[in-house]
C-alpha cells in the first residue's frame, strides 16, 4: 500500500527530465490554444470556471500538499474575495484591477489573522481556527448582505482591463488562462524554494526541520497566508464572472469540494491540482449530460436529475476517502503509472 | 433573568453531550472528527425515521436507533479509518471532512431538507420553577440526559474493565497491542459510543427546536468549542467548557439578536485559540510539532 | 537439551525508505533458554524484538524479509497483538505502563484468558511476586519510581503467561540496585514458571548471571554469538562492553 508518507518522499525526490518538460509545456499551449475553437460558449464558460477554481486547488496545495496541514476556510476565502469585489465594484466603485490587488492584500491579512494564533499550536489547530473563519466570515457577510441589498445578493458591473472590457467567454478564458498559468508557475517555483524544501521537510519529518533550526509556525504561516491571498484573488474572479455574489454559494461543502479537488488531484502535485479542479466542476455538467442520454421516461433518470446535487456530495466525499486510502497520490499519480506503462524506457532511465 | 439562566443550563446541557462526542473521538480515536455535525444530524434522522416515519414503539425506536448508529460507528472504523492507520493526522481530518460530505448528500438524499416535527413521547410543555423562570419538559430531558450520560461514562472509564482498556488503549495503542489488547475493537466502540452520544445530543436538539439537517448539523460543530475550551482530550474539561459556550449563546444573542446564536461558539473558540489554545481545563501537555 | 521455541531466519526490518535496522539475522531461542542480546545504542536490538513481536499498522516499522517461527507456527508479520495471544509477550524499551492508569487498572488492563478464579489465582501469583505492587495499587503508574515502573511492565506481561518473554532494556536508567531487583525477578520468574526469556541488556553485568545464550549485534547484524560464557568471555565484548582493556 502507498501511504501518503512514501509517496511524498517519491514526489519530492522525483524531478522530470528536461525534454519531458519541454514536451510538456508545448502540450499543454496547443490544449489551450485549441480549445476555444473546438468549444461552444458554453462550455468554454465551464472550463472558465474550472480554471478559475484550479487557482484555489493551487493555493490550497501550497497548503495542504506541501505542509501538510488542513484549512476548511476556503469557502470563506472566497467569500471574501467575492464580498470585496462586491464592495469594491458596487459601493465604492472602484476598478477591477484595483479590487483584484485589494482581494489579495486583505485576502493575505485574514490569513495572517487567523493562521496567526492556530499554528502557534500543531497543524490540526488551522482546521479549527479556519472552521470558525468560514462560519464568523458567512456570518458577517449574510448580515452585511441582508443590510445592504437583501437576500437576492450583489450584481456587478462588467470587468474591464485598461478600458478593455472582459465581456465575452472566449476573453474570460484569455484572462484567466494567462493568471492559473502564472499561479501555476509561481506555486512550482515556491516549491523548488528555500521554502518548498523547507515545507515538505516540515511536512515529512517536523522534527528534523525543527531541530534544522526551521521555524515551524512561521514556515506554515508563510504557506496559508500565501494561499490565503490566492484563494481570495479567485473569489474576486469568480464574482466578476459570475456579476453576481450571494451568501448560498458560500458553504461548507464548497470548501470540502476545494479539498477534494486536491486530494482527488493528487496532494503536493500543482498539475494534478488542476486536474483536479476540472474533475470537480465538470463533473455535475458531465454526469446531467449522462443522465440525459438516460430514456428520458425512465424514473431513474428523473430521480437521478432532480437529486444530482445530493450526489455530488456524495460522490465528492466518497472519492476524498476512496482517494485518501487507495491513492494518495491522486490522479498524478494515476497519470504517472500509466505514462510509465506506456513508457518503459523512461522508467528505466529514472 | 432566572428563565434566562435556565435556558442557558439547557443548551449547555445539549453542548456538553456534542463536547463529550468530539472528545472522546479525539481521545480514543486520536481524530479530530470534523464529521461531528453530520453525524449528529444523521443519528437525529435515524431516530426520526424509527420514531414518526414508521411509528415503531418506543423501546423498537430507542434499540433500533442504538443498534443502527453503532454498526454505523463500526463500518466508520472498519471501512474508512483502520485502512488510514499510519497515516499523517491531517489525512484523518481530511478524510472526516469528506465522511461529512457524503453524509449530508445520503442523508437529504433519504430525508430531504425541510425541517420536521418529531413524534413526541409526551407532549412538550413549559415547566415553572417558583414564581416566573419558566424552561420546557424536553429543556428537562436534556439536562437529564446529559447528567445520566456523564455519570454513566464515569462508571464506565472508571470501573468497569472494557472502560479502562480503553483509556489504556487512548494513552497508548502500541503499548495496548502488545499487551493483548483488541485495540480495533476499542476504536469501534470510540465511534459507536460517540455516534451514539451524538446522537442523543441531535435528538434532544430536535425535540427543542425542530429536526432540520442544517440546524442539527451547525450544533454539532459549535460543539467543538466546548470541546476545545476543554482542551479537546479533556472529558471532565467539557462541562466547563459548555457552561461557557451556553451562556456566551443565550446572553449573545439576548443582546445582538437572534441570528448570533450561529457565531457565538466560533467567536468563543477564536478567543480560546487568541487566549490558551491548548484549553482553560485540559492536560497541561500540548505537542508543539 | 529442548528443542527450539523460536527460530528466527534472516529477519529484516526496516522502518521505510533504503536503510534497514535489522539486516537478516538469525537467532534461536530453545524452550527455558534465557538468551541475550548485546549491542551498542543504534545495532538494532530494539528493532530485533519489535519484529519479531510484530509492528502495528500505524507505526512505520515493517518486516522486510525473513521468517519467525514460534512454537512451530510461522508467525512472521502478526500483529503485537496476534503475537501476544500465542504466549510470545514483548516488554517493551519505552512506556512499559499506562502512565495515567493506576498500577491496579494497569493490571485489570490485561485481558487475561481462563476462566476467573484462574484470573485471580494468576493476578494474586503474580502480585505476591512484586510486593509493592499490592501497597501502590491507587497510585497512577505515572508517579512509580523507574524501577517499579519496569517491575509493573513485567508483572503485567506476565499475566499474559508468555511462552516466551522479551524484554528490552529492563535495566534502563535504574540504579545498581533497582538492577539487580529486576534480574532477581527475572531469575526467579524463570526458575518458577519456566518461561523462556529473550533480553536486550546494556548492562552485561547484571545479565551475565542469568544468561545461557548471548548474540551481538553491530549496525543489525548478528557479529558473535553462542554460550554466554564464551560471548561474554570474548575479547571483543570485554573491550567494547565491559570497558576492560585487555
Ligand atoms: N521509529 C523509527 N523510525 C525510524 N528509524 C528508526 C526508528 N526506530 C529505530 N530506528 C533506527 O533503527 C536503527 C536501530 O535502532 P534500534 O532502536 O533498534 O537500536 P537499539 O540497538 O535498540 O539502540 P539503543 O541501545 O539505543 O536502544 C537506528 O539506526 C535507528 O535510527
Ligand atoms: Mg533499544
Amino acid at each position: 500500500m502507498t501511504t501518503v508518507r512514501t509517496l511524498f518522499n517519491t514526489a519530492t525526490t522525483m524531478s522530470e527530465g528536461g525534454r519531458g518538460q519541454a514536451l510538456r509545456r508545448i502540450a499543454i499551449l496547443a490544449l489551450v490554444c485549441v480549445l476555444p475553437l473546438a468549444l461552444r460558449d458554453y462550455q468554454l464558460s465551464l472550463v472558465t470556471t474550472a480554471l478559475i477554481a484550479a487557482l484555489g486547488a493551487l493555493a490550497l496545495t501550497l497548503v495542504t500538499g506541501f505542509v501538510g496541514l488542513v484549512t476548511a476556510g476556503n469557502s470563506a476565502l472566497l467569500a471574501l474575495g467575492a464580498y470585496g469585489a462586491a464592495i469594491g465594484a458596487v459601493q465604492l466603485e472602484l476598478p477591477f484591477l484595483v479590487v483584484l490587488v485589494g482581494s489579495v492584500l486583505v485576502g493575505a491579512v485574514v490569513g495572517l489573522l487567523a493562521g496567526l494564533p492556530a499554528l502557534r499550536v500543531s497543524g490540526i489547530y488551522l482546521a479549527i481556527a479556519t472552521l470558525a473563519l468560514h462560519f464568523i466570515l458567512i456570518f458577517v457577510f449574510n448580515e452585511y448582505q441582508t443590510r445592504a441589498v437583501g437576500s437576492a445578493g450583489f450584481f456587478l458591473p462588467t470587468a474591464s482591463i485598461g478600458g478593455l472590457l472582459i465581456d465575452n467567454a472566449i476573453k474570460w478564458y484569455a484572462v484567466l488562462v494567462v493568471v492559473v498559468l502564472a499561479t501555476w508557475r509561481l506555486v512550482e517555483n515556491l516549491k523548488r524554494s528555500k521554502f518548498g524544501r523547507a515545507w515538505m521537510l516540515i511536512r515529512d519529518t517536523p522534527l528534523a526541520a525543527a531541530s534544522q533550526g526551521i521555524s515551524l509556525p512561521a514556515y506554515k504561516l508563510a504557506a496559508f497566508v500565501v494561499s490565503s491571498a490566492i484563494i481570495s484573488m479567485s473569489g474576486t474572479f469568480l464574482a466578476y464572472f459570475q456579476q453576481a455574489v450571494y451568501i448560498e454559494n458560500f458553504t461548507l461543502e464548497l470548501a470540502i469540494q476545494y479539498i477534494a479537488m486536491v486530494i482527488i488531484g493528487g496532494m503536493g502535485s500543482s498539475g494534478g491540482a488542476i486536474a483536479g479542479a476540472c474533475f470537480v466542476v465538470l463533473l455535475p455538467p458531465m454526469l446531467s449530460r449522462a443522465i440525459a442520454l438516460l430514456p428520458s421516461d425512465a424514473v431513474v433518470a428523473g430521480f437521478l436529475q432532480q437529486n444530482l446535487g445530493d450526489f455530488q456530495l456524495i460522490i465528492y466525499g466518497t472519492l476524498v476517502v476512496v482517494f485518501l486510502v487507495w491513492r494518495p497520490d491522486g490522479l498524478a499519480g494515476l497519470g504517472q503509472r500509466v505514462a510509465a506503462l506506456r513508457l518503459p524506457s523512461r522508467k528505466g532511465a529514472r | 433573568m432566572l428563565t434566562l439562566l435556565l435556558g442557558a443550563l439547557t443548551l449547555s446541557a445539549i453542548y456538553a453531550l456534542v463536547g463529550f462526542a468530539w472528545v472522546l473521538l479525539r481521545r480514543t480515536n486520536g481524530i479530530l472528527n470534523l464529521a461531528t455535525g453530520a453525524q449528529l444530524a444523521i443519528g437525529a434522522f435515524i431516530f426520526n425515521q424509527f420514531a414518526t416515519s414508521w411509528q415503531l414503539p418506543w423501546p423498537v425506536v430507542v434499540l433500533g436507533t442504538l443498534a443502527t448508529v453503532a454498526a454505523l460507528g463500526g463500518v466508520t472504523h472498519w471501512v474508512v479509518f483502520k485502512k488510514l492507520s499510519g497515516q499523517p493526522e491531517f489525512a484523518l481530518v481530511v478524510a472526516t471532512l469528506g465522511l461529512a460530505s457524503a453524509l449530508k448528500g445520503v442523508s437529504s438524499l433519504i430525508w430531504g431538507t425541510e425541517a420536521r416535527v418529531m413524534r413526541e413521547p409526551v407532549p412538550s410543555q413549559v415547566v415553572t420553577f417558583g414564581d416566573q423562570a419558566t424552561t420546557t419538559l424536553y429543556g428537562l430531558c436534556g439536562l437529564g440526559a446529559a447528567v445520566l450520560v456523564f455519570a454513566a461514562a464515569h462508571t464506565f472509564f472508571k470501573f468497569s474493565t472494557v472502560g479502562i482498556r480503553m483509556r489504556a488503549a487512548a494513552e497508548n495503542p502500541v503499548l495496548s497491542a502488545q499487551g493483548g489488547i483488541a485495540v480495533d475493537w476499542v476504536y469501534v466502540l470510540g465511534w459507536a459510543m460517540a455516534l451514539t452520544v451524538a446522537a442523543i445530543a441531535g435528538i434532544m436538539y430536535a425535540y427543542q427546536t425542530a429536526l432540520s439537517f442544517h440546524g442539527v448539523e451547525a450544533l454539532g460543530m459549535r460543539g467543538l468549542a466546548p470541546a476545545l475550551i476543554g482542551g479537546l482530550t479533556s472529558v471532565r474539561g467539557v462541562i466547563p467548557g459548555a457552561l461557557i459556550v451556553g451562556l456566551a449563546e443565550t446572553f449573545g444573542t439576548k443582546v445582538f439578536g437572534g441570528s448570533f446564536q450561529d457565531v457565538a461558539a466560533w467567536i468563543v473558540i477564536l478567543v480560546v485559540l487568541l487566549i490558551r489554545p491548548q484549553g482553560l481545563f485540559g492536560d497541561k501537555q500540548v505537542q508543539r510539532v | 537439551m529442548n528443542g527450539p521455541l523460536l527460530e528466527v531466519r534472516s529477519l529484516t526490518v526496516s522502518y521505510g525508505g533504503d536503510s534497514v535496522a535489522v539486516d537478516g539475522v538469525d537467532l534461536v531461542v530453545r524452550e527455558g533458554e534465557v538468551c541475550l542480546v548485546l549491542g551498542a545504542n543504534g545495532a538494532g536490538k530494539t528493532s530485533l524484538l519489535r519484529g519479531i513481536g510484530g509492528f502495528a499498522s500505524s507505526e512505520p516499522g515493517r518486516v522486510r524479509g525473513g521468517r519467525v517461527t514460534f512454537a512451530g507456527a510461522d508467525v512472521t508479520g502478526l500483529s503485537p497483538r496476534a503475537m501476544a495471544r500465542r504466549g510470545l509477550v514483548l516488554v517493551p524499551e519505552e512506556a512499559k505502563v499506562f502512565a495515567s492508569l493506576t498500577v491496579d487498572e494497569n493490571l485489570r488492563a490485561v485481558p487475561m484468558s481462563g476462566g476467573r478464579a484462574a484470573r485471580r489465582a494468576l493476578v494474586d501469583e503474580v502480585t505476591a511476586m512484586f510486593p509493592f505492587i499490592a501497597e501502590r495499587l491507587s497510585l497512577p503508574a505515572g508517579q512509580l519510581s523507574g524501577g517499579e515502573r519496569q517491575l509493573l511492565g513485567i508483572a503485567r506481561s506476565l499475566l499474559l503467561k508468555p511462552r516466551l518473554l522479551m524484554v528490552d532494556e529492563a535495566s534502563l536508567g535504574l540504579s545498581p540496585i533497582a538492577v539487580e531487583m529486576v534480574f532477581d525477578m527475572l531469575r526467579s520468574v524463570v526458575a518458577s514458571w519456566g518461561t523462556t526469556l529473550l533480553v536486550v541488556e546494556q548492562n552485561v553485568r547484571a545479565a551475565q548471571s542469568i544468561s545461557d545464550n548471548a548474540y551481538v549485534l553491530e549496525t543489525g547484524s548478528v557479529v558473535l554469538s553462542g554460550p554466554a560464557g564464551d560471548v561474554l568471555g570474548s575479547e571483543r565484548v570485554r573491550q567494547t562492553y565491559l570497558g576492560l582493556e585487555m
